[in-house]
């Protein structure tokens, strides 16, 4: 008769040891099972942010006296305020050579006039001379706009403005249809000099205007005009043409401040004109419950494995005095102590592979509930002050399309996660448990293997 | 030919307390020894050292003319030796053909069968069967482990003198029709009077009896 006979032979003759057995190895096991589910879930759900949040960092023109190359020029009714050094293509590109950088986005505002174009009115009267005009925007690549990543505008017709491009616009189908433009027609624009681009795409916005939002006909999003780097510089030839604020997103947001580091030290960027600024902060906030609760998951599964190693070790120590006598029969028949010790064990993983597969039932019904427990604890607070900073966005007279505002009002938020327990989780708990049963059988079985047979045996009598 | 010897064996527990000294002996195939001598003499130390349970302080234990602790006591106790105890030492989770079987190189049934016990009986319980039973389940695990040599220390010592009776006649008729090497340690003088040899334990020695 093998071991394996024996064990079997055990633990269902004795039956009420291997129940009490099995309900303690159950508890032990749906906890460690529902520890690693959370965890599990806990960093999909903090990859799945990193993905959508994605950590960012601006490169902007300084507007300070620290800047050699900023300037102040009086004009009419005020002063303008310039960089001679903007952040030009070069500039971006050396940036983009620094590792772990997914894209950018480039770039500048401009209000400048436009010929024969209707613009849509906003309601906030103006001067006649601005009604020309609008807002216009200078964009690197307007497929990595924020009004276009953050879901705020859409391209819905032809196709978006790319790195080689020139002399291209891309405007909303509403003011298109309004002066009978489509793609293909061109638009001139107008500042030092007065340049023709070509339509080459058409955007709608996902939802109306806000009536209750303030706005100029210049500032509406409606009116915008997306061109590109090229034209600008053909506008003003006098000027270098770049930039004024670039974003750049890294991969993975928590390589950012590895990355900024390399981008602050490289030499040929004149920092002097720039500013360097992170803003991770959104990622931050958002992962934190989950940080946190991560550190619990941590904890409770050491805590459960160690508190699991203890109490079996003593309950199988208790009941290996109980079989001194068994195991001095065993090896008085010829019975090697390894196969004694093989039995031992297969008992107790035999009990455990019920337990660990009742487990797998046990946790599914209990992960969901002791999770968003744990997060709710650990959200409270920070969700109190997202609501609290979501009320001063609402009551902020923000200008429309200002960007950011909806970007954050799409902030996934941690409050819940999905937990389900998976077969990767029950493979992991069959690594853990198993060691955890080696280690307890192992100290329970030395006290008798330290045993010699007689000793055993004259403790019998 | 001698199958077990012992060769100037001496045993002293713990360094101080001598037992044993400078035994020498040999048994036989076919014959049924009697070891006797008064309490605290020696006799369970004599044959735990006989079946590999323990190792003398001095001299040798020979099984076939090769010493015991060669091979290993384990391997020595797991094919040369079976024991059977006052006490019967079965294992309480296993029937009487599960425990015949622990270490069986035969069926076990016919061989439970032929000591007296009914089908029935053979698949109870283990405690739910006499003492007499019990220690004919004791003699069946020693008989169908194969092995040459039987060592019983005070195997009726627990038993009724009739069950006695009958125990002591299967200990004989395994010596005597199944060819083993039976050495049983008592205090009673029925046994005493069935052995072939008896090995009287005075004086941390043996006095070697041979009865006809
Ligand atoms: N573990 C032990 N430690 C010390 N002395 C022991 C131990 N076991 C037995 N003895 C002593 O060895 C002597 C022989 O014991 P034993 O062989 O069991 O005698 P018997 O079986 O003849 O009654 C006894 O005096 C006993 O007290
Ligand atoms: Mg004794």
């Amino acid at each position: 008769m093998n071991f394996v006979k024996r064990a079997m032979l055990y633990v269902t003759r004795k039956r009420g040891k291997s129940i009490l057995l099995l309900v303690i190895l159950l508890i032990m096991s749906s906890f460690v099972l529902t520890g690693l589910a959370i965890g599990k879930a806990s960093e999909n759900t903090q990859e799945d942010l990193r993905k959508a949040l994605g950590g960012e960092f601006q490169v902007n023109v300084s507007y300070s006296e620290d800047n050699p190359y900023f300037k102040t020029e009086p004009v009419d009714d005020g002063i303008i305020m310039y960089s001679e050094m903007p952040i030009t293509q070069k500039v971006i590109s050396s940036i983009m050579n620094v590792p772990g950088i997914e894209s950018n986005d480039a770039t500048s505002e401009l209000l400048l006039s436009v010929d024969d174009v209707d613009f849509i009115p906003g309601n906030i009267p103006i001067e006649n001379a601005f009604k020309s005009m609008a807002n216009t925007m200078i964009v690197g690549n307007s497929q990595n706009n924020s009004y276009f990543t953050s879901g705020q505008i859409k391209l819905i017709e032809g196709k978006h403005i790319g790195g080689t491009d020139s002399h291209v616009a891309i405007i909303s189908k509403e003011l298109a249809i309004r002066n009978g433009l489509s793609i293909g027609n061109t638009l001139t624009l107008q500042s030092d000099n007065s340049v023709d681009v070509k339509i080459i795409g058409l955007f709608e916005m996902k939802s109306d205007d806000s009536i209750l939002a303030q706005v100029t006909s210049y500032d509406k999003l409606k009116n915008k005009i997306f061109f590109d780097l090229n034209t600008l510089q053909q506008l003003s030839p006098d000027r270098t043409a770049g930039f004024d604020t670039v974003t750049f997103k890294a991969t993975d947001p928590a390589e950012l401040e590895r990355i900024m580091e390399q981008v602050k030290n490289l030499s040929d960027i004149d920092w002097k004109a720039f500013s360097l600024s992170a803003d991770n902060q959104t990622y931050m906030q958002a992962a934190a419950p989950l940080e946190k609760l991560n550190g619990l998951v941590v904890t409770m599964l050491i805590v459960t494995v160690v508190v699991s190693a203890i109490i079996l070790s003593l309950i199988l120590t208790m009941w290996a005095k109980n079989r001194i006598h068994e195991t001095g029969v065993l090896l008085a028949v010829g019975i090697g102590k390894a196969s004694i010790l093989g039995q031992y064990f297969v008992e107790v993983l035999l009990i455990a592979v019920l337990a660990f597969g009742f487990s797998f039932f046990t946790s599914n019904i209990i992960a969901n509930d002791v999770c968003n427990g744990l997060l709710q604890k650990n959200t409270q607070n920070t969700v109190q002050n997202e609501i609290s900073s979501d009320d001063n966005k609402v009551t902020a007279a923000v200008p429309e399309g200002a960007g950011g505002t909806d970007a954050l009002a799409q902030t996934p938020k941690a409050e819940s996660i999905h937990v389900s327990v998976d077969i990767d989780s029950l493979i992991q708990l069959c690594f853990i448990g198993f060691a955890v049963i080696i280690l307890s059988v192992g100290i329970s079985g030395a006290t008798i293997m330290r045993l010699k047979p007689r000793e055993i045996l004259s403790k019998m009598s | 030919m001698a199958i077990l010897e012992m060769k100037g064996v001496s045993y002293t527990y713990d360094k101080k307390t001598k037992i044993l000294s400078d035994v020498t002996a040999e048994l036989e195939i076919g014959k049924l020894y009697a070891i006797l001598g008064p309490s605290g003499s020696g006799k369970t130390t004599l044959l735990s050292l006989l079946g590999g349970l323990d190792v003398p302080t001095r001299g040798e234990v020979l099984f076939d003319g090769e010493d015991i602790g060669k091979r290993g006591l384990a391997y020595h106790r797991r094919n040369h030796v079976a024991l059977i105890f006052q006490n019967y030492n079965l294992i309480d989770y296993m029937t009487p053909v599960e425990n015949t079987k622990l270490t069986a190189r035969q069926d076990a049934a016919p061989i439970l069968e032929r000591l007296g016990l009914t089908t029935a009986e053979i698949k109870r319980n283990i405690l739910k069967l006499s003492g007499g039973q019990q220690q004919r389940v004791a003699i069946a695990r020693a008989l169908a482990s194969d092995a040459a040599i039987i060592l019983a220390d005070e195997p009726t010592g627990n038993l009724d003198e009739d069950t006695a009776a009958e125990i002591t006649t299967l200990l004989k008729e395994s010596a005597h029709q199944l060819q083993k090497c039976v050495v049983v340690v008592t205090h009673s003088n029925n046994v005493a009077r069935q052995a072939d040899v008896i090995l009287k334990l005075k004086h941390k020695n043996i006095q070697i009896t041979e009865q006809t």
